[in-house]
């Protein structure tokens, strides 16, 4: 811990750490605390690895047709959106069953890049790095991305709040009062592909699913209203990612995988407090 | 409001099937400004699929429904909706006034304060009583409490119409008891239409009770009779009689 601080004053790529891991928590609290309370995590989930297949894909293009201009963030973005419109379409017309639509995407999604990344010549450790990410090699035009996400999302829920509150609660209700609910619907779940995707390119396909459903949940386990749910969950992804990476750094370890134990540790923990303090209650 | 003949809801030869299973046939029906209903009928009678026709969530195969003289969805922000409380995640994180200002979400407009919104939203938790449970959580109200907080947030939109679906389910009988009394006071100022499974229910306040069972027939409610239930559920239940006025329009039940 002492050398990760140390080390932080020296090197700039741990400051960039440190930088990502707390604007990175900002969009994750946001979108973690409305993806859980409408209890959509998978969908989240499906959109994150089905990016797989655009980042294979576009690695592809890039490398072995020689089209530069496509990067993995690109295809990322492209297979994100197309997933993100295809579940809101499947939602609202087919009469598949939920989870059967985000299976398929998910795993189709990641068959496609797996195919792709098996054609592309190189290490397979782009593979890696797509599904764990590597926060250590964040690049300064990353940061400005996500800032500009994180100023999105914040002024998309100041503004906004009340609609989407409402539709989060009650979406039959919302329709009734005239709110146009699938628009919302399909603009939130387009905000929720490009967080994913944004994210992916740092922490990797699954870290990212855990960030938005753990801090979430342990907010949402001690706090009574959205907004300070909101608030708790940010500050829960910023201690998980900090002391993730501080923990993973002196031994070595994959800061990804570091990063998804302490926020579990830290579910856990309120939860048996929470449990402990209810039976002493009776 | 008691003004009569001033029909609220017109169904005329509706008809509505489900993945080519008949719901309902050929329903008529007319609810006049002011009147309490109850809707009963057995489960997958179509209580559900009625209330969601009226709301104008669904479409009728063929027939025309109209609410206040007009089509169900332009209207809809007028009808005041109140589903069963069980369907929301209980741990939602709202409170009781969060709750109740939802209900206000469509009518934003310029020039409409957010204090006059929140004074009306005070005023439909005081309509409801729950007035002291304002910053209260929702997750730490019992069942009766969280189906009067649903009550506040349809009557904060100003609503000209209610709509119930089964708001004495998981509730128990005081509180029921309770809920049928807020409606009662409610029913001077605007329609009521309340579905129930139950049958034991048809307290004193509820003028009219439409059954559903693919058809729909309307009855005062002193002409519920044995006949009618047996015909209705295809068995011999016990009943309980209440109010025994009756209605001057008589008994309109034709197929029974």
């Amino acid at each position: 811990m002492l050398e990760f601080i140390n080390d932080l004053l020296k090197f700039p790529f741990l400051q960039m750490a440190l930088a990502a891991s707390i604007l990175a928590s900002v969009a994750c609290g946001i979108v973690g605390t409305y993806v859980t309370v409408r209890r959509i995590t998978y969908i989240a989930g499906a959109i994150a690895h089905c990016t797989l297949g655009g980042m294979g894909a576009a690695r592809y293009l890039q490398t072995e047709l020689g089209l530069s201009f496509i990067t993995p963030l690109t295809g990322a973005v492209f297979s994100a959106l197309v997933a993100a419109l295809l579940i809101a379409y499947l939602q609202a017309r087919s009469t598949m069953r939920q989870d059967t639509i985000l299976s398929a995407v998910w795993a189709i999604g990641m068959a496609i890049g797996l195919l792709f990344i098996s054609k592309t010549s190189g290490y397979n450790e782009d593979l890696m790095s797509y599904l764990f990410g590597d926060i250590l090699m964040v690049s300064p035009f990353d940061l400005v991305l996500i800032g500009a996400l994180d100023l999105f999302l914040i002024l998309a829920t100041i503004l906004f709040r009340r609609q989407l509150d409402a539709i989060a609660f009650d979406e039959e209700f919302a329709r009734l009062s005239g709110l146009p609910v699938d628009l919302y619907n399909t603009i939130f779940l387009c905000t929720v592909a490009l967080t994913v995707v944004l994210l992916v390119q740092l922490v990797g396909i699954i870290l990212i699913v855990a960030l938005l459903a753990l801090p979430a949940a342990t907010a949402g386990r001690i706090t009574s209203r959205l907004p300070t749910m909101i608030m708790v969950a940010i500050l829960l992804c910023i201690f998980s990612t900090v002391g993730g990476l501080s923990i993973s750094y002196t031994p070595d370890m994959p800061a990804g995988a570091t990063i998804i134990l302490t926020a579990a540790s830290i579910y856990l923990a309120t939860d048996t407090v929470l449990k402990i303090k209810g039976k002493l209650k009776k | 409001m008691q003004n009569s003949k001033i029909a609220d809801i017109v169904l005329e030869q509706v008809y509505f099937s489900y993945n080519g299973e008949p719901v309902l046939e050929n329903v008529n029906l007319t609810i006049d400004r002011g009147e309490f209903i109850g809707i009963i009928g057995p489960n997958g009678g179509g209580k559900t699929t009625l209330l969601r026709l009226i709301l104008g969530l669904l479409t009728p195969d063929s027939g025309t429904i109209h609410v206040f003289g007009r089509p169900p969805k332009e209207v809809s922000y007028r009808i005041g909706y109140v589903p069963q409380h069980l369907q929301f995640d209980p741990r939602f994180p709202a409170t009781v006034f969060d709750i109740v200002r939802m209900g206000q979400i469509g009518r934003r407009r310029f020039g409409r304060q957010a204090t006059e919104e929140k004074r009306a939203a005070d005023d439909a938790l005081a309509a409801v009583g729950l007035s002291p449970y304002k910053n209260k959580s929702f997750i730490d109200l019992s069942g009766g409490q969280r189906q009067r907080a649903l009550i506040a947030r349809a009557l904060a939109s100003d609503p000209h119409l209610l709509l119930f679906d089964e708001p004495t389910a998981n509730v128990d009988s005081t509180a029921g008891e309770k809920l049928y009394q807020i409606l009662a006071e409610l029913n001077k100022r605007m329609t009521i239409l309340v579905v129930s499974h139950d049958i034991g229910f048809v307290n004193h306040h509820i003028t009219s009770v439409v059954c559903v069972n693919h058809q729909v027939v309307i009855h005062p409610t002193s002409a519920l009779v044995g006949q009618n239930i047996i015909d209705l559920y295809g068995q011999d239940i016990s009943l309980v009689r209440h109010d025994h006025r009756c209605s001057g329009e008589g008994h309109s039940c034709s197929n029974s």
